[in-house]
């Protein structure tokens, strides 16, 4: 049972929003999910300096999406930076990233996404 | 030459004057200088500073000696061996040199500081400091002397070429190894060291050029970054699949077969 619905975080950000809407638009995925992680990164030097950063700074994106056939992981990764470039720009500081296509998943009744 | 000690040299004698210092201009650039007495390197570093608070007066140089009571602030800025030298712009990194290195720390100073007849900065900003322009952003003279030439996109990326080189497996990271500056940084040193892999590494947070040159060579906005055989492989994520996948020990295998 595939997911056409990406999973939204409890109060998504703007940066998230963005993220979101552009991954959906350029990839068309089954299933995406969001994670912010940022909460986790606030005691690191860089972001205490910022006061803990905006609270957008680090993401983990699960991603399932056929524009992802016959590409390496490291293409994958890059086309989904390259997407993003405008985030990393304004403060989006590191973002984990596991890209999958269709195939790759194995279902077993609720697809196992980790 | 005045003897007296410029009044922007400030001897620190407690981390909430430093806290208060630091945070009273986020715009300033100020030079952290952590000695100690009986390391002899210090004694010539010291003069080096001296020169270099007088001569450019908008800056904030903050003298740190390493012992008991400021051993908090050492440890915030992963400071192990005196002299170091921290340049901040607020509390924003902006180079980091270990170690007696006059000609590192003049450059870094000229590269960031503004100059005696700059106007008091600028523009205020939260956001993260924009990457490092490889084309000469500030160009500014000082005393009528040319400011150390910036390098050009070519110098740079052809450093970047060579210390991507430098190692057969290079990790390029926040921090070092043995105190990395980042979770995602140490989960690769860690998988690395488990694996048994002998890799150079360079801490990027201490070169800013470095920094935004290899997001921009390498495609890759975040870090750490993996080269192997001078070339680019990936982050975390990439290598912990190839773990996974045993890509990764068929690329050691490339790598031992070149040694």
């Amino acid at each position: 049972m595939s997911r056409n619905v990406s999973s939204e975080s409890a109060q998504a950000g703007p940066v998230e929003t963005s993220i979101r809407q552009k991954l959906n638009d350029l990839f068309k995925p089954t299933a995406l999910e969001i994670s912010n992680d940022s909460s986790q990164h606030r005691h690191h030097t860089a972001m205490r300096a910022q006061g803990g950063g905006n609270g957008e700074t680090h993401f983990s994106v699960m991603i399932v999406s056929e524009a992802f056939e016959q590409k390496r992981s490291m293409q994958r990764h890059r086309m989904i930076y390259s997407a993003l470039a405008d985030e990393f720009n304004d403060g989006l500081h590191a973002l984990s990233i596991n890209a999958k296509t269709p195939a790759e998943i194995v279902p077993q009744g609720n697809a196992d996404m980790q | 030459m005045s003897v007296e000690a410029p009044s922007n040299l400030i001897d620190v004698s407690s981390s909430s004057q430093f806290q208060s210092l630091l945070s009273s201009d986020l715009n300033r650039v100020s030079v952290l200088y952590f000695w100690a007495s009986w390391a002899e390197p210090c004694k010539a570093m010291s003069a080096v500073v001296r020169e270099i608070a007088a001569k450019y007066p908008a800056l904030m140089v903050l003298e740190v000696e390493r012992q008991q009571d400021m051993a908090d602030i050492a440890e915030t800025f992963g400071i192990e061996a005196v002299p170091t030298f921290i340049l901040l712009r607020g509390h924003t990194l902006l180079s980091r040199i270990d170690g007696a290195d006059a000609q590192a720390l003049t450059k870094a100073v000229a590269q960031h500081a503004p100059s005696k007849s700059a106007p008091a900065a600028l523009s205020k900003t939260d956001r993260q400091p924009a990457p490092a322009s490889n084309t000469t952003s500030s160009g500014m003279d000082v005393d009528g002397q040319e400011v150390e030439e910036e390098e050009s996109k070519e110098q740079l990326f052809a450093r970047l070429q060579s210390l991507m080189s430098s190692a057969p497996v290079m990790l390029f990271m926040k921090g070092t190894p043995d105190v990395p500056r980042c979770g995602f940084s140490r989960t690769a040193v860690g998988i690395l060291r488990e694996k048994g892999v002998r890799f150079g590494s360079f801490d990027i947070l201490a070169d800013e050029s470095v920094r935004s040159g290899l997001k921009e060579l390498n495609e890759w906005p975040t870090f750490p970054q993996l080269v192997v055989n001078s070339e680019f492989v990936g982050g975390l994520d990439i290598l912990k699949e190839m773990v996974t996948n045993g890509e990764f020990e068929d690329l050691m295998k490339e790598v031992e077969g070149k040694e």
